[in-house]
């Protein structure tokens, strides 16, 4: 029997499902569940907050599309403004924005989570069989050098020049039409997200999905422990509020992958606090310092693949005993197309325009710091609010990020650097010396510059412990019988690098415990 | 490395916009002892004038709305081969994003340009930021950038971003950066901007 894919606007009126398994969201980790539990023959829906869309709706204009998939419409923030809070809200969640960096998560970072938060089960061993499948399904593979946009190829060239490790950044697509719109969906359905690799599969094999319906409360049995039903609205897609009309969903099993800013705010709101003091704590969300820098030559950032090659000599951070010294961030080149690259660009009036009147001539680079400080996110009423501080560890980092990527571009050629800040904070080659000094000297009070957060972690992390995690090693929730989280929101840490790849492996390790107890 | 790094301290974070543009009755008060300093009888009328005929907002009060249209006048006129914002939309374009915007982000951005039209007091300037010259209001807009009040400063990127957001989102402009655009040629406008549309084509 094959399923479908059910629009907000198709449902006139309120529907009741009854399946075995129901999945709140349709990111990497709810996709990865369902289509594992589905292809063995399990009853599964899915219920999905944004709109279902095609490739035919990725018009590639930047507007239209951060409507369409991107969460907050772009506007959403964290409780200080210190960073910009950016997530999926379609059918593939954000899979169908990311870059497609698909890295397996490095063996470190998984003894780490095993030695100090006691995961079992999530050995580089355990998990290599899980990438291995992966790798396969979605065509993971490095970028071939013609896939290398100018500024790929200058990352590349000041690596090596510097003496800086780095290597071509494992990508999801098959093949790639090098357009640069990544960001706004792929068009020609060849970036290989959830949209168009996992749920057409779970589809194939009898899932339902349910768009524009934003899953609001879990129903309990006679006791805490067992879910019964989960209630859910139907959206407006125009205005994203209610219909009137609803979706209720009895099933078996009640699995949560609603994203690293969803699925904490989704428990919280159904009062599990009380019984799981660490839910909504212990956050992380990879911010990411950017640098732009004005070149003579054309660097057309815009175009082609957007991190086709990557720093990774600074992802572990070095210490000198406990004295931090550098590192603990990725380095990519950046990608933004020219609206987004306005937004985030220094100054105003004449100084603004003449820096998008280059537009072609600017380039930059971009981090993803490895956040050591832990945010949280708590309930003002009914209403998130997110805190990512820039404080302490964090700020070490930002700091040394914006330090390092001035460096490599100088050295790349670089005529004017810009670390987008407030006071509009710029250096020529002639002052390179000035670096260290500039950067320390950088205000990183929350609103002084830009800051994307795209990869959340924590809030519902796994752990042997009820009193300090949300989920056990099976992903299933303390002191619950049949409810589940699948999405980074379970990472005890950020995993330092792109997350999808290790929020998929995590799934289908979830998805082999929830088939067991059906 | 860098020296200052090892001591960087852990600070307090300011309120921010979205904790603080909650603005309630402290707000209130405060703008309305604004409104006392600046004739509060007379904003109507001259918010209005600021407006074109036919111009209508459908989320924004129409003082709201005027001020969005002057912070757009103010930041990007029509010059050096580049077209007026105005001329572009982009304060309707704002209208929309209010009106699309989940309800409390909404009224926070509705604060948001409240406190921006009277924070001129702030920075000793004498006449609301509608009221001051372009070059003043450019002024004004950048000492908001960096001011040390962390709520005035995210308001005014907020709505630095979302302009500038809008202004080189459009085709009108692409020309003049350089930049050739999409590659699939039908745009495919979301649902909120073809209801949005209707809504406004429906009012009398």
């Amino acid at each position: 029997m094959s399923g479908r894919i059910f629009s907000g606007r198709e449902l006139n009126a309120d529907v009741t499902e009854r399946c075995e398994v129901c999945i709140i969201g349709t990111g990497c980790g709810g996709a990865t569940v369902g289509v594992n539990l589905a292809e063995a023959g399990r009853d599964v829906v899915f219920l999905e907050r944004g709109g279902a869309y095609t490739k035919d709706d990725f018009d590639q204009r930047e507007i239209d599309m951060l409507a369409k998939i991107d969460g907050g419409r772009a506007l959403d923030i964290s409780d200080d403004g210190a960073v910009q809070l950016t997530y999926g809200n379609n059918v593939g969640g954000a899979s169908v924005h990311y870059w497609a960096d698909s890295y397996r998560t490095p063996a470190d970072r998984l003894e780490l989570w095993a030695q100090r938060y006691g995961l079992t089960g999530r050995s580089e061993a355990d998990l290599a069989p899980h990438f291995a499948i992966l790798e396969k399904d979605l065509n993971v593979h490095e970028a071939e050098p013609r896939f290398y946009n100018r500024m790929n190829q200058l990352l590349k060239q000041g690596a090596e020049q510097l003496g800086w490790q780095g290597r071509p950044v494992p990508q999801a697509r098959k093949p790639c039409a090098a357009s640069g719109f990544c960001m706004q969906g792929c068009s020609y359905d060849y970036k290989q997200s959830q949209l168009v690799t996992h749920l057409p599969r779970a589809v194939a094999a009898g899932a339902r999905i349910y768009a524009d319906c934003e899953a609001r409360t879990l129903v309990f049995g006679s006791g805490p422990s067992t879910v019964t039903a989960l209630e859910a609205a139907i959206l407006d897609r125009a205005t994203g509020r209610p219909s009137g009309r609803k979706v209720r969903v009895e099933a078996k099993v009640f699995v949560v992958a609603a994203g690293g800013y969803g699925s904490p705010v989704f428990l919280l709101r159904q009062g599990l606090k009380g019984r799981l003091p660490a839910l909504g704590e212990h956050t992380y969300c990879n911010p990411c310092p950017m640098v732009h820098a004005l070149f003579d030559e054309e660097i057309l950032q815009f175009r082609n693949i957007p991190a086709a090659w990557g720093v990774e000599h600074f992802r572990l951070a070095r210490h000198d005993g406990d004295r931090y010294v550098e590192g603990g961030y990725l380095l990519m080149a950046n990608q933004l197309q020219p609206a987004t690259l306005a937004a985030v660009l220094p100054g105003l009036g004449g100084s603004h325009r003449r820096l998008m009147a280059s537009l072609r001539r600017l380039g930059g680079t971009i981090c993803w710091i490895d956040d050591v400080e832990e945010g949280s996110v708590r309930l003002a009423g009914d209403r998130p609010v997110y805190h990512t501080p820039l404080t302490g560890g964090n700020a070490l980092r930002i700091r040394d990020a914006f330090a390092k990527q001035a460096r490599l571009l100088f050295a790349v050629g670089a005529k004017e650097i810009l670390f987008g800040d407030a006071r509009d904070t710029r250096l020529v080659p002639s002052q390179i010396e000035q670096i260290d000094r500039t950067v320390a000297a950088l205000d990183l009070t929350p609103g002084r510059f830009v800051l994307a957060a795209p990869h959340p972690a924590g809030g519902a992390r796994m752990g042997s412990d009820p009193r300090v995690s949300v989920v056990g090693m099976d992903s299933r929730v303390h002191g619950t019988g049949n409810l589940f989280v699948t999405d980074p929101s379970v990472f005890p840490t950020a995993p330092s690098v792109d997350p999808s790849l290790t929020i998929m492996a995590f799934s289908r390790i979830a998805a082999d415990h929830i088939r067991a107890l059906l | 490395m860098l020296p200052r790094m090892q001591r960087e301290s852990v600070r307090k974070s300011d309120p921010g916009r979205r904790s603080f543009l909650k603005i309630g009755l402290g707000g209130t008060l405060l703008l309305a002892a604004g409104g006392g300093i600046f004739g509060w009888r007379f904003w109507s009328s001259s918010y209005a004038q600021l407006l074109d005929p036919g111009e209508t907002p459908l989320a924004l009060s129409i003082k709201e709305f005027a001020i969005a249209k002057t912070f757009v006048r103010a930041l990007l006129p029509a010059e050096d081969g580049f077209p007026a914002g105005e001329s572009l939309g982009i304060p309707q374009r704002i209208d929309e994003e209010v009106w699309a915007a989940a309800p409390e982000l909404a009224s926070d951005l509705k604060a948001g340009l409240l406190l921006l039209e009277h924070a001129t007091l702030w920075s000793g300037h004498r006449s609301r930021f509608t009221r001051l010259a372009p070059d003043e209001q450019r002024l004004y807009l950048g000492r908001l950038l960096t001011a040390e009040n962390s709520t005035l400063c995210l308001i005014a990127l907020a709505f630095k971003q979302m302009t500038h957001l809008f202004y080189y989102g459009h085709p009108a402009v692409w020309q003049r950066i350089g930049y050739d655009g999409p590659l699939v040629e039908k745009a495919v406008p979301p649902d909120s901007a073809i209801t949005y549309q209707a809504l406004l084509r429906g009012r009398p």
